[in-house]
């Protein structure tokens, strides 16, 4: 689009010129919000639209956002929802702060521990191979179909990424950052806590990142088939029952909880490692 | 007796290729006297800042030992500051934080840890920066950090591997004046690494220009300017004594280079 014709698209949307001009140089942030919205809301009116005014799909099959809804306001009113994002949630919080705790205490072990390292490595990777979901039905004789089921496989999911970020995050120490530490006096120690360790930290986190995102996976498919609660249970129930509504309304809260715990993690990645962020000031 | 001497250094490292090992110095001696300002020059991958790291002690020679103040260097010591060419500062910490480093390690408290990083915040000319990170300062501001921590140490001697190389031209002149007219107050002795010969000359009472690997002391040469030495870039005598060296130097590399290709 040229130059003259941006503009008066610009005025035609009742844009004022500074807006125009700005909009002309880059990506706004203005304009991001504006089409996306805009997206999302044609997206949801066609969906509508094409199948209950039209009738071009069974809603049995696709659904729709009306239908959606009223899914929504039963599962609220009749509290199974918070029942079953209750349980999930509990599920992968104890999964995932298990998985937090080992990962990363065995990663930064691995990494300032050459034997262990060695004799650890082989199990990791053959572990990391496989498609955690390849063990729950191992899962299920061992642990039941209880709370403890799902906190495993949760647990498996999550603690690899966490042990491997860990474990990249102490062995990519910067060596000159070592050797300044080591030239002022640092005893081992000192290099450990107080040059390793903080070097790691934007690893760890970028781990935790990862490993809520498997968690989330994880908990899913453990409730799908080795549950009578949770999300997962909810979303395999829904569509034995054919009822696509309620199946969309909890798909909807999961993506809600993995988008709130990655965004959650995400931003204080940034503010943790600035510098890695940033570029330098020469 | 003099303050540092390096006694028949010999350092050979393997690659991580493996095969031979590598000569990096070979019988390399010579005595520093108590606050000169000795430069190091030589041409690149001459073994001068494995050199310099042995005479601190990071480094164990594979043969020969550095005394300083008569006692060998067993290991690395605070009290022979470092000041490095990628200024070695840790990005998570401020300014003033990254200064305190040293008297941290040495257990100093809090409080005079504090009080005495502020006093070398104005000793470089830093203030205003306490609380800025290495990634917001420019290159010659995170080497006045470096400097400054090393300061911290009240150090008997510094130890700078080529400490102005990342900066740009005309920062690296301001950082050699600063350079100078902060250790005119404390009269250190000083160990410079540089490859850059016009460094060398207005900086150092005295150079150790050194061979082609494996580096050997190829010659010792004082330089005769008084101080302070503000104008001497622009007299004859710099200019000869510069042409002096650099001949010297290009021998060296094109030596090295043709021992190189042709294996040796």
């Amino acid at each position: 689009m040229s130059g003259k014709q941006s503009d008066r698209t610009g005025s035609l949307l009742g844009l004022s010129p500074v807006v125009v001009q700005r909009i002309k140089k880059g990506w706004t942030s203005q304009e991001r919000a504006i089409i996306s919205t805009l997206s999302i809301l044609a997206f949801l009116t066609i969906w509508e639209v094409v199948v209950i005014y039209f009738k071009r799909i069974d809603p049995l099959f696709a659904s729709a956002p009306s239908i959606i809804f009223a899914a929504g306001q039963e599962l609220v009113a009749s509290g199974e929802l918070f029942r079953h994002a209750g349980v999930t949630l509990q599920n992968l919080i104890i999964g995932f702060v298990l998985a937090a705790i080992v990962g990363n205490f065995v990663g930064i072990a691995m990494g300032r521990m050459k034997y262990l390292d060695f004799a650890a490595t082989p199990f990791v990777d053959a572990l990391n191979a496989v498609p955690r979901i390849a063990f729950l039905p191992l899962i299920i004789i061992w642990f039941g179909i209880g709370i403890w089921s799902k906190v495993v496989l949760v647990f498996l999911g999550a603690v690899f990424p966490m042990l491997i970020n860990a474990y990249e995050g102490v062995r990519g120490t910067d060596p000159k950052l070592i050797e300044a530490a080591r030239a002022y006096g640092a005893t081992e120690r000192d290099i450990f806590f107080k040059v390793v360790f903080p070097a790691a930290i934007p690893f760890i986190v970028a781990g935790l990142r990862q490993g809520v995102g498997r968690a989330l996976i994880s908990v899913i498919v453990a409730e799908f088939f080795a549950s009578n609660a949770g999300l997962g249970y909810l979303i395999q129930f829904s569509g034995a029952t054919f009822r696509t509504g309620h199946l969309f309304v909890a798909i909807l809260v999961v993506a809600i909880f993995g988008i709130l715990a990655t965004y959650g993690i995400r931003v204080s990645e940034k503010r943790i490692a600035p510098w890695l962020h940033e570029r330098h000031a020469d | 007796m003099n303050h540092i001497r390096v006694d028949q250094i010999n350092h050979s490292f393997q690659t991580v290729s493996g095969g031979d090992p590598i000569l990096a110095l070979k019988d390399v001696s010579f005595e520093i006297e108590q606050g000169e300002f000795v430069s190091l020059l030589g041409p690149s991958g001459c073994g001068k800042t494995t050199l310099l790291r042995i005479m601190h002690g990071l480094i164990k020679p594979t043969e020969g030992r550095t005394l300083v103040d008569g006692k060998t260097v067993t290991g690395p010591d605070p009290r022979r500051a470092m000041v490095f060419q990628d200024f070695g500062l840790l990005p998570w910490r401020t300014a003033l934080h990254n200064i305190e480093m040293g008297l941290e390690f040495q257990g100093v408290n809090k409080e005079a840890r504090r009080k005495t990083a502020a006093e070398m915040i104005n000793v470089v000319g830093l203030e205003g920066f306490e609380k800025h990170y290495p990634h917001q300062l420019s290159g010659g501001m995170k080497q006045r950090v470096g400097l400054a921590r090393a300061l911290t140490m009240s150090p008997e001697s510094f130890f700078m591997d080529e400490p102005f190389a990342s900066l740009d031209a005309q920062m690296r002149e301001l950082m050699q004046e600063e350079l100078l007219r902060i250790w005119s107050q404390f009269k250190t002795t000083v160990v410079f690494v540089t490859h850059g010969i016009d460094e060398a000359i207005y900086l150092s009472d005295r150079i150790i220009v050194m061979s082609a690997r494996p580096g050997r002391v190829k010659l010792e040469i004082k330089i005769p300017f008084p101080r302070p030495r503000h104008g001497v870039r622009a007299t004859p005598e710099f200019a000869h004594l510069r042409e002096e060296l650099w001949e010297i130097l290009k021998g060296e590399i094109q030596y090295g280079r043709m021992r190189e290709t042709v294996g040796g």
